[in-house]
């Protein structure tokens, strides 16, 4: 019987048969909990084919070595990834309401106060800022922030971001309900009387990333994919490009980061108490984010005298549409005739720019 | 205090003051271009007449009050028992569910028992069946059309 037949039966250790167990409970959160389905089965496949012995794919020039380097260590797959975002982004609700900008931004604390905790519990300044940029509650954010910062904890920051992602709808209801009264729950906002006229929609996207790309250079890249993806949305001229951005490139991109990101997630890096206290410190970071953006939106409830409800301010996490959907059942839990859903899309848009602003400032100062 | 911590803190300085004044330029930006590019007014003319200075709240029904005047004596109007809006909301339920049938109905009829056939292949063969024998068969000594003429040619 030739050598290679049976071979990874001697070289499977329990570290294996554990990372296989979590890469299943991965997929099984995916297919039968619905819980982001389209990256946890990817990741779950990539850990599970990382993890199995002696069959290369991980070693050099192996399939998954190869997706990493030319996909993920040079940036790329985060950042065609924001390509299909942009695409799929409507900014109208911001645009509609600028003011919720602010939501956006007073939710991005979250990243911060983790990375403070993280310098407390003994963690290094770079491995801080990527286990704090998980309160971006922004995946490819959190991949581009994480592989430049702290390579080493990709897989573990990866896992946790998106986990806690699919988690928002059962993270933020207890703050929300801790943070606001039922009466400020209850507060019905206005509509705009004006749409958002075509030139306004196809500026936004030009001057965000000349803006932005001024103020951090740094988050040019992250920025400028994600106005590209929305120019091509808005421009109306070339819809063919925008529909590829929306469908293929960015389901082509999921396939490849999701597999990639699974494949980092090996024993060794997984199974230690690092990998706990990330876990730990993204729970933080996205509760401090739903807080922070509670707390603004509740000053600008005051300051607005009752006009914006504070349950908006949770939106300013960019977990895109999901929280905006969480502030909306919200408000309906406590007034069904209370329609919150696209006062919410303004912040959570918000949040998204915040993010990859912030994520910049923190590759601007550390590296 | 240790030069992590130290450096952490300043980090969250920069950051947040950082975030904070870029998100508010883009806000003001915004709000100038709005001014510059006003979009089409969507607000209509009976809720900017019933109510002066409010804007319509979300979810909220429209009162009879804020309906354009025909609309508002055929919606206040009782119908023993039953108002005119209450007749409109169920004439609109009925044709929508009229719609949905009229969709499905070709779709039933294109695909003829379908799940009742022991495969694919007999219920292709029976439709192809039912469509020859509803075609007549052409008249002895005439030829189905085509474009070659044997006395012509091919040129």
């Amino acid at each position: 019987m030739p050598d290679e037949l049976l071979g990874g039966f001697p070289d499977l250790t329990l570290g294996n048969v554990t990372m296989i167990g979590i890469a299943l409970a991965l997929m099984y959160l995916g297919v039968a909990r619905k819980y982001e389905p389209l990256l946890l089965i990817p990741i779950g496949m990539g850990v599970m084919l990382a993890n199995l012995p002696s069959t290369g794919l991980t070693d050099e020039d192996g399939f998954l070595w190869m997706l990493k380097r030319v996909g993920l260590d040079n940036e790329l797959l985060p950042l065609l990834m924001f390509v299909g975002l942009g695409a799929l982004t409507d900014f109208t609700p911001l645009l509609m309401n600028p003011i919720t900008m602010l939501l956006g931004a007073a939710a991005q604390f979250g990243i911060f106060a983790a990375l403070l905790i993280a310098l407390f519990l003994g963690f290094g300044i770079n491995d801080a800022a990527s286990i704090g940029i998980i309160g971006s509650a922004d995946g490819p954010t959190t991949i581009y922030v994480s592989t430049q910062l702290a390579p080493g904890l990709l897989g573990p920051i990866a896992v946790a971001a998106y986990s806690y992602m699919a988690m928002v709808p059962i993270i933020q209801p207890p703050i929300m309900r801790l943070l606001t009264t039922r009466k400020e729950r209850r507060i019905r906002m206005s509509y705009p009387s004006q749409e958002a006229s075509t030139r306004t929609l196809i500026l936004f996207p030009i001057i965000v990333t000349i803006v932005a790309s001024l103020i951090s250079p740094k988050a040019a890249p992250l920025i400028g994919m994600l106005m590209f993806g929305n120019l091509l949305r808005v421009v109306g001229v070339v819809d063919r490009l925008s529909r590829a951005a929306q469908n293929e490139l960015i389901n082509i991109t999921t396939i490849f980061l999701g597999l990639t990101v699974g494949s980092t997630i090996t024993a060794e890096r997984f199974l230690d108490l690092q990998t706990l206290g990330i876990f730990v410190l993204g729970l933080l970071a996205f509760a401090f984010a739903t807080a922070t953006g509670l707390l603004f939106g509740k000053l600008m409830c005051y300051l607005s005298r009752g006009r914006i409800n504070p349950l908006i301010g949770a939106a300013g996490i960019s977990a895109l549409p999901m929280s905006a959907r969480v502030v909306h059942k919200m408000g309906q839990d406590e007034d069904p005739e209370n329609w919150l859903l696209m006062h919410a899309m303004g912040p959570n848009v918000a949040g998204q720019i915040g993010s990859v602003l912030a994520g910049g400032v923190i590759l601007g100062v550390l590296t | 205090m240790p030069a992590d911590l130290r450096e952490g803190l300043y980090l969250t300085g920069i950051g947040m003051v950082v975030v904070f004044l870029a998100l508010s330029g883009l806000l003001l930006i915004m709000v100038a271009l709005q001014r510059l590019f006003p979009g089409k007014d969507t607000s209509s003319s009976g809720q900017d007449e019933g109510t002066p200075g409010q804007k319509p709240q979300a979810g909220e029904k429209p009162t009879p009050a804020e309906l354009p005047q025909p609309l508002q004596a055929a919606s206040s109007q009782s119908y023993g028992g039953v108002t005119g809006a209450q007749i409109a909301a169920i004439a609109a339920a009925a044709y929508l569910a009229m719609e949905q049938e009229g969709q499905l109905q070709p779709a039933l009829r294109a695909t003829p028992a379908l799940s009742q056939q022991p495969s694919g292949w007999s219920a292709q063969g029976r439709t192809l069946l039912a469509e020859g024998q509803s075609r007549r068969p052409p008249p002895y000594q005439q030829k189905p059309h085509s474009a070659y003429s044997p006395k012509v040619g091919l040129s």
